[in-house]
C-alpha cells in the first residue's frame, strides 16, 4: 500500500504554482483535479497524527487527521471542486493561482497539528486572499485588497505574539490543543481568531472584499476565510463562555445589515457573518451536541452561501450590478440564474429539504436551555430574516418587469454548472442529512424531518412570506433604493484616515521646524566657535579683550603675591 | 387618441404568496391539529412560529428603515454605474 503522509492542502498549493504556466483550457480541470487528489489523500488516511518532524527543538506535525478537521476538509474541498467548474468561464490565471493558494492554505491549516505550522498556513492564506482581491477586475479592488492585507497582518501579528507566549511554557505546548483564553498567549490567539471569524468591530473586512472580488473570487473568499476561524475556535477554545456573547453580537449585526443592504453580494456577506456568529455561539455553548451542530452548520453554510455568491456573481457578470434597486428585468434576461437564485435564497434561509435546515434543527436542539433561551430565540428567528433579505427582496426585484425589451443574456454554461452543482449539493445534504450527521464528532441521533421540527419551520417561513408580501402590497415596506450603508470601516476610512493624514502633515511640519531650528542653532554655534578660535589665535592683538585678559592675569598674580 | 398602458406585471408576487400561504397553512395545520410544535418556552404555544415570523418581518423592515435613515449614504453621480465602484 502506498504510504503517503502528505497534507491534503499541499496539493492545491502545488497546483496553484502550476496553473500559472498553464493554458486557459487546462486551468479549470487542474483546479478540479487538485481538489479530487486532495480528497483522495484525505479519505485515504486513518485518524491520528502522521509525518511528525522536529525543527529547532519544536515538533512540527504536518498531518493530524480527526473527525473535526475531516468534516471541514470535506466541505472546503467540495467548494474547491465547485469553484473549479465555475471558473472555466473566464480567463485570469493569476486569480486561478490565488484561489488555489487560498484553498490550499486553508486546507493545510485544517490538517496541521502544531501551532507554528497553523500560523504559517493562516498567514499564507491571508496573502492569497489579498491576491484574490488584487486580481479582481472590479474598480477599487486594489484598495480593498490593501485593507485586507492590513487586517490579516494584524491577525498574523497577534497570532505570532500569542504563539510565542504560549511556547514559552515549553516545546510540547506547540501541539494544537485546547487553550486558555485568560492566559496571555491564549488571549492574543483568541483576539486573532476574532478577526478571522469577523467578530463585531472586525466584521467589515469580509463584506469589503466580497463586494470587490470577481464573481469567482467572492465565492472563494466566502468559504475559505471565516470558516477556518470557526474550525480554529472549535479546536482551540471550545466551551469558552465569551463566545456565546460574541456570536450573538455577530448574529444581530449580520441581521441588521443584511436586511438593509442594497448590494446583494454585501448582504450575502453579512448573512455569512450571521451564520458564522451562530457557529461561534454554539462553540461557546460547548456541549457535544452544540459542537457537532456548529460543525454541521459550518458545513451547510459553506455550501449554501457558496451557491448564493456564485449565482450573484453570474448575475453581476452579465447584468453588471447585483444591487436590489437595479435588478429589475433580470428575471427575463437571465431566467435560469434568476430561478436558481430563488433556490439559493431558500437554501440560506434553512427551508425544509435543504442543507441548512438539518443543521438549524441541531442548533435549536443544542441551545434549547432555559439560561440560553434568548439565544435559542435568535437561532429560531434568523431564517426568517434571511428569507426576507436574501430570497424575497432579490426575487421580487429581479422579476420586476421593464417596459423595454432586452435580449436574453444568460450566464455562461460553466458558471451555471458550478453554481447549480453547489445548489444540488444543498438539496442532497438537506434531503439525506444522515451522512452529514455521521461525519460529526458527536453522535447526533435525531431526525430533522420529525413533524415537531418540520411544522414550526414551515409555519415560520410561510408566515414571514405572507406578512412581508402583504406589507409590501400595502406599501409599508420601503422601496429598494440605491445607496451605501456606513459601517465601522467608515470610521477608519473616513475620520480616522483624515486624522492620520493630518497627523502626518503635522509631524512633517514639526520635523521641518526642528530641522530648521537645529540648522540655525548649529550655524550660530559654529560662528561663535570660529570667533573664539580666531580670538585665541591672536592673544596679543590690541583689543579690549586682550586688555581684559592682561588685567585678569595681573590681578591673579597680585593676589598670589600678597597671599604668599 | 393615445392611452397609457398599465405597467407590466411578472406574477412573481402572486406565486411567492401562494407558496408562502401553503407553507403557513401546512405548518399551522400540523401545529393546531396534531400539536406538532417545539416543546420549549414560547414555542410551546400554538402558532408561536407564525408570530415569530411576523415579528422577524417587522424587525427586518424597521432595521432597514433605521439603517438607511441613520447610516445611509447616497451614491454620488461621478462614482459610475459599475457595481462595487462606490464601495471605497
Amino acid at each position: 500500500m502506498l504510504a503517503l503522509t502528505l497534507n491534503p492542502g499541499f496539493v492545491p498549493l502545488i497546483a496553484g504554482l502550476l496553473v500559472l504556466a498553464m493554458p486557459r483550457t487546462l486551468r479549470s480541470p487542474m483546479i478540479v483535479l487538485a481538489a479530487l487528489a486532495a480528497f483522495w489523500l484525505l479519505l485515504d488516511h486513518e485518524f491520528g497524527a502522521a509525518a511528525t518532524v522536529a525543527q529547532m527543538g519544536l515538533p512540527v506535525v504536518l498531518l493530524n487527521l480527526d473527525e473535526l478537521n475531516r468534516i471541514f476538509g470535506i466541505a472546503l474541498l467540495i467548494a474547491l471542486i465547485v469553484i473549479g467548474i465555475y471558473s472555466g468561464a473566464r480567463r485570469n490565471r493569476y486569480e486561478d493561482a490565488a484561489i488555489l493558494l487560498l484553498a490550499g492554505s486553508a486546507v493545510s491549516a485544517l490538517f496541521v497539528g502544531d501551532l507554528i505550522s497553523f500560523v504559517a498556513a493562516l498567514a499564507l492564506g491571508g496573502l492569497a486572499a489579498a491576491w484574490v482581491v488584487f486580481a479582481s477586475p472590479i474598480e477599487n479592488a486594489s484598495r480593498a485588497g490593501a485593507r485586507l492585507l492590513i487586517w490579516h497582518g494584524l491577525e498574523g501579528l497577534l497570532l505570532l505574539v500569542g504563539v510565542a507566549f504560549h511556547l514559552s511554557a515549553g516545546a510540547q505546548a506547540s501541539v494544537v490543543a485546547r487553550l486558555d483564553a485568560s492566559s496571555i498567549g491564549g488571549a492574543f490567539i483568541f483576539a486573532a481568531l476574532m478577526i478571522r471569524v469577523g467578530a463585531p468591530m472586525a466584521h467589515v473586512w469580509l463584506k469589503d472584499v466580497v463586494s470587490h472580488a470577481s464573481p469567482t473570487g467572492a465565492g472563494a473568499l466566502s468559504v475559505f476565510t471565516t470558516m477556518l476561524g470557526v474550525y480554529a475556535l472549535a479546536r482551540l477554545f471550545p466551551s469558552e463562555p465569551a463566545l456565546i456573547w460574541i456570536g450573538a453580537g455577530m448574529m444581530m449585526l449580520g441581521a441588521f445589515y443584511t436586511a438593509a443592504e442594497d448590494d446583494m453580494r454585501r448582504a450575502a456577506a453579512y448573512g455569512i457573518t450571521m451564520q458564522t456568529g451562530l457557529c461561534v455561539a454554539l462553540i461557546g455553548v460547548g456541549t457535544p451536541l452544540a459542537l457537532a451542530a456548529a460543525e454541521g452548520h459550518a458545513f451547510a453554510t459553506i455550501l449554501s452561501f457558496l451557491a448564493l455568491q456564485l449565482f450573484l456573481g453570474a448575475i453581476l457578470e452579465r447584468h453588471g450590478s447585483v444591487r436590489a434597486s437595479q435588478l429589475a428585468g433580470v428575471g427575463r434576461t437571465m431566467p435560469i440564474s434568476a430561478l436558481l437564485l430563488i433556490g439559493c435564497g431558500l437554501a440560506v434561509s434553512a427551508s425544509p429539504g435543504l442543507a441548512l435546515f438539518a443543521s438549524q434543527a441541531a442548533s435549536l436542539e443544542a441551545t434549547a436551555r432555559w439560561d440560553l433561551r434568548w439565544l435559542w430565540l435568535m437561532v429560531w428567528a434568523s431564517p426568517a430574516v434571511l428569507l426576507i433579505s436574501l430570497m424575497l427582496r432579490p426575487a421580487l426585484a429581479a422579476y420586476t418587469p421593464l417596459r423595454e425589451v432586452r435580449p436574453l443574456r444568460e450566464a455562461p454554461f460553466s458558471m451555471l454548472l458550478g453554481a447549480g452543482l453547489a445548489l444540488f449539493l444543498c438539496f442532497a445534504v438537506g434531503l439525506a442529512p444522515r451522512w452529514l450527521f455521521d461525519l460529526m464528532p458527536a453522535d447526533v441521533g435525531f431526525n430533522p424531518f420529525e413533524l415537531d421540527r418540520l411544522a414550526p419551520q414551515l409555519q415560520l417561513l410561510g408566515a414571514t412570506g405572507v406578512v412581508f408580501i402583504a406589507l409590501r402590497a400595502t406599501r409599508a415596506v420601503p422601496r429598494e433604493q440605491g445607496g451605501d450603508l456606513l459601517d465601522i470601516d467608515a470610521m477608519y476610512r473616513g475620520p480616522l484616515a483624515q486624522a492620520g493624514r493630518w497627523a502626518g502633515v503635522l509631524a512633517l511640519r514639526v520635523y521641518g521646524a526642528w530641522q530648521s531650528w537645529t540648522r540655525r542653532s548649529s550655524q550660530a554655534a559654529g560662528r561663535g566657535l570660529a570667533a573664539l578660535a580666531a580670538a585665541c589665535d591672536r592673544p596679543y592683538a590690541p583689543s579690549s579683550t586682550a586688555a581684559l585678559t592682561f588685567l585678569c592675569v595681573g590681578c591673579v598674580l597680585l593676589v598670589m603675591f600678597l597671599v604668599r | 387618441m393615445s392611452r397609457t398602458l398599465p405597467p407590466p406585471r411578472s406574477g412573481i408576487t402572486g406565486l411567492l404568496l401562494v407558496f408562502s400561504v401553503t407553507a403557513l397553512l401546512l405548518g399551522l395545520g400540523f401545529d393546531l391539529g396534531m400539536g406538532a410544535h417545539v416543546q420549549f418556552w414560547i414555542a410551546d404555544q400554538p402558532a408561536a412560529a407564525a408570530a415569530v415570523g411576523a415579528a422577524a418581518v417587522l424587525f427586518a423592515i424597521l432595521a432597514a428603515q433605521a439603517a438607511r435613515f441613520v447610516l445611509g449614504r447616497r451614491r454620488s453621480v461621478n462614482e459610475g454605474s459599475g457595481d462595487a465602484g462606490a464601495h471605497s
